[in-house]
């Protein structure tokens, strides 16, 4: 069943709200942030280019009251527990931003958020069905303990992979606005064929729309903020939590596959969990010509950025452009997914 | 990047016929049955995750190849 004309307000809140606030808000925050010194070098800027960060806690905060117009409306349980999961996540990537956390320690730690979500499904049982449906065949039988695996690795592993596609002005932005945009059509689909109401699932799939496309007008290039891993981390646990809890697991991993194979890529190129600080070279260098290239030192990480450069050089804009072209097919692919596995 | 994309896709559609074809039958539901068919369940999907690993490395592999890139 699809929402009804008396949803169209609270719906358009729960995207509105959160959206308004980092674009009013993150103005005046990007002034504090450079009043306080916060800081960065833009690295892929032929000049010393400073841009303020850790964006995150104000998105984290946007998050929060997106969630909480959703519940204030629907009175589910599922907001609170995903705002829960964005502050804890965000709180490990502020820590990370500003003390730093090993390879290990940050996904031990986010690990344990999806741990929480678990043990609060066990004690009440209405945050998610243990059940995940597959594409043209059926869903599987019901298994707490498995899907409960599923949920602690789901976290460090989106996470990460939402942080590792954090390299470039408008990339983390783009690519969340592009996969919750596709969240949105799945749970859309998985409403319209079974028969549930999807307001509330949607209400608290919205916020992350909202905020990601309000934080992608200033994370654009030339970039006016960077998110830091406050706001990746909580980007990327936030997405995962809601595909776990609106049950489109299916079509977020095939939303995924461009920041999995970048990360899996990564890992596999580096031989383990290691932070991007400590990594040995750089996947990309700028040229002389403004232009950015693909490294050809052996130890540098092989990114999907690296990957998309083999063919040629180009500057950040246009890479950026290419590499969120990818993100937009796999965006696709997940909406056929859906398409498959609610509609056939 | 968008054959690596659509290769991906299409293993998963691949193994989600396998698991459900295949694996799926060779047993009862893993609370009810006894411990080899659960085991052969179990390990029979982890070896469905474990050729899509191995799939993108070698597709990896061979986009590195094509470009002669140093790893």
């Amino acid at each position: 069943m699809l929402p009804s004309g008396a949803d169209v307000i609270p719906l358009a809140l729960a995207l509105a709200i959160p959206a308004a606030a980092v674009y009013l808000v993150m103005p005046a925050y990007i002034k504090f942030l450079y009043s306080r010194g916060k800081t960065t070098n833009d690295a892929h800027k032929g000049k010393d280019v400073r841009v303020p960060t850790p964006a995150g806690p104000l998105l984290m905060g946007a998050l929060v009251v997106g969630e909480a117009v959703a519940w204030a409306f629907y009175g589910s349980v599922v907001p609170l527990v995903l705002i829960v999961v964005v502050v804890a996540c965000g709180l490990i990537g502020l820590y990370d931003d500003l003390r730093g956390l090993g390879g290990v320690v940050k996904p031990a730690l986010l690990a344990l958020v999806g741990l929480s979500v678990v043990l609060t499904e066990r004690y009440y049982p209405r945050v998610y069905d243990p059940t995940v449906y597959f594409p043209l065949f059926t869903e599987t039988g019901t298994h707490f303990i498995i899907f409960g695996l599923i949920v602690v690795a789901s976290i460090p592993v989106a996470s990460n992979a939402f942080n590792m596609l954090d390299a470039f002005n408008g990339e983390i932005s783009g690519f969340t606005a592009i996969v919750s945009g596709a969240l949105v059509v799945g749970i859309l689909l998985r409403s319209y064929a079974i028969g549930e109401t999807s307001a509330s699932t949607l209400a608290v799939a919205l916020p992350l729309l909202g905020v990601s496309l309000a934080f992608y007008y200033f994370n654009r290039f030339p970039s006016k903020v960077f998110d830091g891993d406050s706001g990746s981390l909580a980007f990327g646990a936030m997405f995962v939590i809601l595909s776990i809890v609106c049950g489109v697991e299916i079509a977020a991993l095939v939303a995924l596959i461009p920041a999995v194979l970048n990360s899996y890529y990564i890992l596999s190129s580096v031989r383990g969990l290691v932070e991007r600080k400590q990594m040995a070279a750089r996947p990309t260098y700028l040229g002389e010509d403004g232009r950015l290239y693909a490294s050809t030192e052996v130890r540098a990480p092989t990114t999907l950025a690296r990957m998309i450069l083999l063919s040629g050089p180009r500057d950040e804009r246009s890479l950026v452009r290419a590499i969120l072209t990818v993100c937009a097919y796999a965006a696709l692919l997940s909406v056929i997914t859906s398409m498959m596995t609610w509609l056939l | 990047m968008l054959l690596v994309v659509t290769a991906s896709w299409l293993l998963i559609l691949g193994e989600t016929f396998v698991f459900f074809d295949i694996v799926r039958p060779l047993g009862p539901a893993l609370h009810e049955g006894n411990v080899p068919s659960t085991v052969l369940k179990v390990g029979l999907t982890a070896g469905l995750a474990a050729l899509w690993v191995v799939v993108m490395f070698g597709l990896w592999w061979m986009y590195l190849r094509a470009h002669r890139t140093p790893t």
